[in-house]
């Protein structure tokens, strides 16, 4: 009996997970079932306690709400660096899944081997599905479980790249461009994805690793506890505590239910009696009517919020190749999630009325297209291998084709000498012959199928004698012409990066974001920049970002005296698996980083949360107009999101705090303004206006009045236009232009002008002095240290070593001149003097903010 | 120039419409060896990701029909059919330029030329 | 050219191969002086290069040059003039100028200059016959007009702009690294595209906008740079070699350029400026003082040159201030020769105009010492005549010169002595 071994696709689910295999003859896609015909396996791990053995998928699935409590959901915890316990067992979430896959592969192998008969079926490696917003730790411990479980990983496959693959190779769409809205239980990824002669590229990618089935059902679970409350039960419930959390968890399993009965009823009569205890030991019973109208009334904004993520997705797409939404020509609608009634309509509505090709969603094999088209992807990237007796060939080429012929390619693994490679059909004809290379790898270009159906072969090996080796049989299957089953070859590079990586830079005097790999670029990417020092602060810090969050900073200490403009190069390097390498080079000094989001942020409490949230209005105040709407639109829900997850979901809870963070301290270190600001310009302008335009007859410069005018227009212009695209560079030339133009011209008018009093002059030379230095060390005070430790570490030192500048080479000379009694002449240069000297530290003070960054 | 033209580093035809160079392209990926394959995956996304860009490569590529295939010039020569005996029966000139593609082969049928044309 | 019956396309693909290998290194000698070799991949990409050079009217010219293994570029220039087919400029446009690139790596600069000028005139034939529109419409006939005209307009935008990065780079090195013959070469390289004026008018247009934007960056840069460099600097305490950095790094760059006029104007503002500054803090006796005067000067030429020419406007005090500095430092003639200068650009210069007159003062008081010594009446009067028009020029120069008064009164007092009317000096 032969033995066929292909790597199997494999959709690690939060709630449910499934698992598929592309069969020997490359005909279909076979999807594991149990014997009540159920396609997926949920993502449950439990503990029988009588047993004494884990349990999982259904069985487990059956033992919630029970003692021990089984693990659900732990795709939520994948990467977050914590540990979960089951019966007193502690466990990574990596070691929870990889539970769960061993289990699904053991199950697999016996129903695959069912697909040709008298053939077992192997299963040892596979493609493991992963959300496209996974970063590279939820991706790294994605695959750790795949390893756990004895499996060897191929690749990680982004989701909605899988359900688009399975799509366009089950409806044999060679060409056609997809929006992919995948609503899992955790969850939300969108993407553009476009099949284009058979091959895959995705060209818009966005989602929430937040959003998800889940919210929807403690949201309503949350509901349900307020109604409780309103009927006398004491619910006050505090979800970090093990019987709270038990009792909202019941509470959320209800809400499941309800929620699931609502996607096929209008309204839902609602009874549980004795659900659990409440805190003051009464028993709870649900008794009430529920309607989808208040059901879609309450999670409207979460699905408003995927909706947004959607355009988004769609503008990257026109961005990285100019394709529209009006060119998007399916709509497919992926994960669980997707059935509930109000997602569907709002899809619909959004995509499916007009705005783009597609009529109507499609919404086929929801919960299984991901774990198909993996298993597809799967296919393409490891050979199948196939074994009888001792032989073993891996067949590289696709054993489909749609065309009347097909190349068969492979290499004999594990027999030495092999010289002849006979092809021999089902009546034992030598269909053609080859000789093998040295590897032992073959390939008969052009066999022929005259007709379409399976065709039954063998390989027969034989050494420089003729002498039979070995042989193995396999299957091949031709498909009518029109059906043609794009699977992409390697040409088809399916993951990309799902956030920008940008660097901290400054520019001019403010730091601004630059992008350095940009979102939607496919991996593995790289790119290398040079970038110069910007300031003597003998330090560097490269703070790298990820989308709008910091997740590494780079501190570089610097030999003294290393001047400004020096190169540092930087190269950043992400894989397949997102994860990420910064390297590079500053004045002879290299250094190697490896990037990590960074480690969770030290949980906040209650009090520390209001403070942000009071934080983020005094933030709002300080904005108006397009800067106020963006940033409302930006924060809205996060608060609002905040104030529900403080009941229902802790882990959700940090998360939104730290988004809000973030968002509140980016628009805090937003700072627009150019200098000199417009209306010194305009004084200055008018002006020369004045001069120029006096109608004495006199040509200024060489220049009569119209063409004055014209040259005025144009430099008003050119302002205008610089000042608006806040280009400072641009905006300090047309500045000193004029600035240049109005000093030339004033020499005239003020050659008879009488010289000012020079004791008054002086005088107030020494009040703007004095003026100064307040003015400087209510700066000090005022200024705000970065929250970063390494750059406030260096402002720190700058402003200490300011502070006594400021005292030793101003106050104090400034203390020790008798202005009373020294001739101004002299007194003159030396207030010049001073002025000068706090003008330069004015000047490095004004570099604070942006102390250690690099410029481009 | 630092950034190689796709067209001239793949060494394809650039006339090939999107269809023709994915398949040509599948064909040199999946027989090239795995450290060469991110870079040819890059070229063709290059090509294909947007069409103003497959055109602007293509504009900017030495033009290159199948008469200026990139092949080698051994497997060249392997292509070029050898002379038959049928030459007896037909009256030719040869130009410089069967002469070079002959090669030596050319000297074994020399006897059977009437005429050898050295100019072109 | 015959051909036999059983010619294939396999005979075709054969001999273009070994075309290729004879024709292709000779021709990249003749093109590049002997400077650049082909190597296997170029002979390799260049397969079609001899067929649709043999179908050009210049191929005998080029046949020949081939078979004496010379390497004139006038012959290339001969070949030009007799023409190319289009599928043979097109080799040529993108040979030519992948050369030009290869040789400035080189530092064969001329040599890169020549190959980057018969690019242009290959271009220009492939733009104004309408070649790369039609092969356009070949590779998608689906491509609306617009599009089509945009991607052909702009093909050659991407190689100005990669030029450019180069330059920026190698603006941003220390002084010691920077290697200003490359990025005059550049300079020159670019103004070869400034004189690419093909019939085609969106093609002319993209490659003006794509220069004027290489100018505009430079000059930014450099005027960055300058402008960082010189605010670091704490004047009262800074070192003389520390004070002259930065604006010697920003000549050498202006110099580089060949003096674009933007730089140039902020080089002179900040010049100025920090001379000011210096003189008010009491450090204009210091040699870095002197040193960027003499900076300043050797500037001054090129400034003035724009100035007169009405690229930079607006300059003229500045330059007028410049003069002004140098002028203080001489005295008699050598003065007045810069304080002349200041005036002509800058007429009015209030500094200037008040040091002139203190020379015309001084002339008034030389004469009134030749007086002293003269007794001929005749020379008497010429001499006063003399010191009267030295009085009223120093008059016209700055009335307010509060030394006027004392010497008017002195030449009045001499006249009436003399005998003299003074004002029969005055012209009517």
């Amino acid at each position: 009996m032969a033995t066929f071994k292909r790597a199997v696709g494999i959709d690690l689910g939060t709630t449910n997970s499934s698992i598929a295999m592309m069969s020997p003859m490359g005909d279909e896609l076979v999807l594991w079932e149990d014997r009540f015909k159920r396609k997926t396996f949920p993502s449950v791990l439990g503990w029988d306690p009588d047993k004494r053995a884990f349990i999982h998928g259904w069985e487990a699935w059956n033992r919630r709400g029970l003692d021990p409590q089984p693990l659900t959901s732990i795709k939520r915890k994948m990467g977050n660096g914590q540990t979960v316990s089951l019966a007193g067992q502690d466990m990574t979430p990596a070691d929870v899944s990889a539970e769960i896959v061993k289990a699904m592969t053991g199950l697999a192998a016996t129903t695959f081997s069912k697909v040709v008969e008298d053939h077992e079926t192997i299963i040892d490696a596979a493609v493991i599905t992963v959300p496209a917003y996974f970063d590279a730790l939820q991706i790294e411990e994605t695959r750790r479980a795949g390893e756990l479980a004895g499996i060897e990983v191929l690749g990680l496959l982004q989701e909605p790249t899988a359900a688009a693959m399975y799509h366009a190779w089950k409806h044999g769409i060679e060409d056609g461009i997809f929006l992919v809205y995948d609503l899992g239980g955790g969850t939300f990824d969108v993407s553009v994805i476009r099949s284009l002669h058979g091959e895959y590229q995705v060209l818009g990618i966005d989602g929430d690793n937040f959003l998800g089935g889940d919210d929807f059902d403690k949201r309503l679970a949350e509901h349900f506890r307020l109604r409780l409350i309103e009927q006398g039960y004491s619910l006050d419930l505090d979800v970090s505590k093990s019987e709270d959390a038990a009792r909202f968890f019941l509470l959320t399993k209800v809400a499941q239910e309800v929620k699931e009965s609502l996607s096929a009823s209008e309204v839902q009569y609602v009874a549980r009696r004795d659900i659990f205890d409440d805190c003051a030991g009464n028993p709870v019973t649900l008794e009430f009517e529920y309607s989808r109208t208040e059901f879609e009334e309450l999670v409207g904004d979460l699905v408003n919020q995927s909706i947004a993520c959607c355009h988004r997705a769609i503008e990257l797409a026109m961005s990285r190749a100019d394709v529209s939404a009006s060119q998007i020509e399916h709509v497919l609608m992926v994960g669980g999630s997707t059935r509930v009634p109000l997602v569907r309509q709002a899809v619909q509505d959004a995509f499916c009325a007009g705005q783009t090709l597609a009529t109507q969603l499609r919404l086929d094999e929801p919960d299984t297209c991901v774990a198909l088209g993996a298993a597809l992807r799967a296919s393409t990237l490891a050979a199948l291998e196939i074994t009888q007796d001792s032989t073993t060939v891996a067949l590289s080429s696709s054993t489909y084709t749609h065309e009347d012929s097909v190349d068969v390619i492979g290499t004999v693994l594990n027999v030495e000498g092999v010289r002849t490679v006979a092809l021999i059909n089902q009546g034992g004809d030598v269909h053609a012959i080859v000789r093998a290379q040295d590897d032992g790898s073959f390939e008969f270009e052009n066999v022929r199928l005259p007709e379409t159906g399976t065709y039954r072969f063998t390989l027969d090996f034989s050494d420089s004698a003729g002498e039979p080796l070995g042989s193995v049989p396999f299957f091949v299957h031709s498909g009518a012409p029109e059906a043609s089953r794009p699977t992409g070859s390697a040409l088809s590079n399916p993951s990309v990066l799902a956030k920008d990586i940008g660097l901290e830079v400054v520019r001019e005097t403010r730091s601004e974001r630059h992008v350095l790999l940009a979102r939607g670029s496919s991996l593995p990417a790289e790119g290398e920049f040079t970038f110069y020092t910007a300031d003597h602060s003998g330090a560097v810090i490269l703070r790298l970002y990820q989308s709008r969050f910091p997740i590494r900073s780079i501190h570089l200490t610097l030999a003294e005296g290393t001047p400004t403009g020096t190169p540092v190069r930087l190269k950043i390097q992400v894989d397949e698996s997102m994860a990420m390498v910064a390297e590079g080079e500053i004045a002879g000094q290299r250094f190697w980083a490896q990037i990590e989001p960074p480690p969770p942020r030290e949980l906040k409490d209650w009090a520390e949360i209001e403070a942000l949230l009071d934080d983020c209005d005094r933030a709002s105040s300080e904005l108006w107009g397009d800067e106020l709407s963006r940033f409302r639109e930006a924060t809205e829900h996060l608060i609002a999101g905040i104030r529900e997850t403080v009941r229902t979901d802790p882990d959700k809870l940090q998360a939104l705090v730290v988004r809000l963070e973030d968002v509140v301290s980016d628009y805090r270190n937003r700072d627009t303004h150019l200098t000199p600001a417009w209306h010194r310009f305009e004084t200055l302008l008018d002006a020369v206006k004045r001069i120029v335009w006096r109608g004495d007859g006199k040509r200024q410069l060489g220049l009569n009045t119209e063409e004055w005018r014209a040259r005025l227009g144009a430099i008003e212009n050119a302002g205008r236009s610089a000042y608006e695209s806040s280009d400072q560079p641009a905006w300090s030339q047309v500045f000193n232009q004029v600035q240049a133009t109005w000093e030339t011209l004033k020499q005239d008018e003020f050659m008879f002008a009488a010289p000012t009093d020079p004791v008054a002059y002086v005088q107030m030379l020494a009040t703007s002095l004095r003026a100064v230095i307040d003015n400087f060390r209510s700066s000090f005070h005022a200024f705000a240290i970065s929250p970063n430790p390494e750059t406030a570490a260096l402002q720190h030192g700058e402003l200490h070593r300011l502070e006594v500048m400021l005292k030793e080479k101003v106050e104090g000379p400034l203390a020790l001149l008798d202005l009373e009694n020294t001739p101004p002449d002299r007194l003159k240069p030396e207030l010049d003097r001073l002025f000068e000297t706090a003008n330069h530290l004015r000047r490095q003070f004004d570099r604070l903010p942006t102390l250690g960054l690099v410029s481009r | 120039m630092k950034n190689e033209n796709p067209f001239d580093d793949l060494e394809i035809d650039p006339r090939l419409s999107g269809r023709e160079l994915t398949k040509r392209i599948r064909k040199i990926i999946e027989k090239a060896p795995a450290d060469e394959r991110a870079e040819i995956q890059a070229n063709w996304e290059k090509l294909t990701l947007r069409e103003d860009q497959r055109i602007h490569h293509a504009l900017l590529a030495h033009p290159r029909p199948e008469s200026a295939s990139a092949r080698e010039v051994s497997t060249l020569r392997t292509n070029v059919p050898l002379p038959t005996s049928k030459l007896q029966n037909t009256a030719v000139s040869l130009t410089r330029a069967d002469v070079i593609v002959w090669d030596e082969a050319a000297v074994s049928v020399q006897h059977l030329i009437p005429r050898y044309d050295q100019g072109k | 050219m015959s051909r036999m019956k059983w010619w294939s396309p396999a005979h075709q693909a054969l001999l273009n191969a070994l075309d290729a290998q004879d024709v292709v290194p000779g021709l990249f000698l003749l093109l590049t002086g002997g400077a650049l070799q082909a190597n296997e991949k170029d002979t390799r990409r260049l397969r079609d290069w001899p067929e649709a050079l043999h179908d050009s009217a210049s191929w005998p010219i080029l046949a020949a040059a081939l078979t004496s293994g010379t390497r004139d570029h006038e012959v290339w220039n001969q070949a030009q003039a007799q023409g190319f087919t289009d599928r043979a400029a097109h080799h040529n446009a993108l040979l030519l100028l992948e050369l030009s690139d290869r040789l400035t790596q080189g530092r064969r600069f001329d040599e890169s200059l020549r190959c980057v000028r018969w690019a242009t005139t290959n271009w220009a034939q492939l733009y104004e016959s309408g070649y790369l529109a039609a092969l356009t419409k070949d590779l998608d006939p689906q491509l609306p007009e617009d599009a089509t005209a945009e991607i052909v307009s702009g093909l050659l935008c991407p190689a100005l702009e990669e030029r450019r990065q180069r330059v920026i780079e190698e603006l941003r090195k220390s002084s010691a690294d920077m290697d200003a013959a490359a990025i005059t070469h550049s300079q020159d390289w670019f103004d070869v595209w400034r004189s690419f004026t093909p019939a085609a008018q969106r093609a002319a247009a993209r490659i003006r906008q794509t220069v004027a934007a290489y100018d505009q960056s430079v000059s930014q840069l450099v005027a960055q740079q300058m402008t960082k460099a010189v605010s670091d600097l704490d004047l009262t305490t800074a070192q003389d070699l520390e004070i002259e950095a930065p604006l010697r790094q920003t000549w050498r760059q202006i110099e580089a350029l060949r003096f674009p006029a933007p730089a140039m104007a902020e080089m002179i503002g900040t010049l100025i400026s920090t001379l000011w500054s210096l003189r008010r803090v009491g450090r204009d006796t210091t040699p870095a003082f002197n040193t960027l005067v003499d900076l300043g000067i050797l500037l001054a030429p090129h400034l003035g040159r724009t100035i007169k020419s009405g690229e930079s406007i607006g300059q003229n005090s500045r330059l007028g201030d410049l003069y002004v500095f140098r002028a203080e430092r001489e005295r008699g003639e050598a003065r007045r020769e810069y304080l002349v200068l200041a005036l002509d650009f800058c007429p009015g210069h209030r500094n200037a105009s008040m040091l002139m007159s203190y020379l015309h003062l001084h002339d008034v008081q030389v004469g009134m010492q030749d007086l002293a010594k003269t007794i001929r009446p005749a020379s008497i009067k010429a001499t006063l005549k003399a010191v009267h028009g030295h009085l009223k020029l120093a008059e016209a120069a700055f009335p307010l010169n509060e030394d006027l008064a004392g010497h008017t009164e002195r030449f009045q007092k001499a006249c009436l002595k003399n005998k003299i009317d003074p004002r029969s000096f005055d012209e009517k």
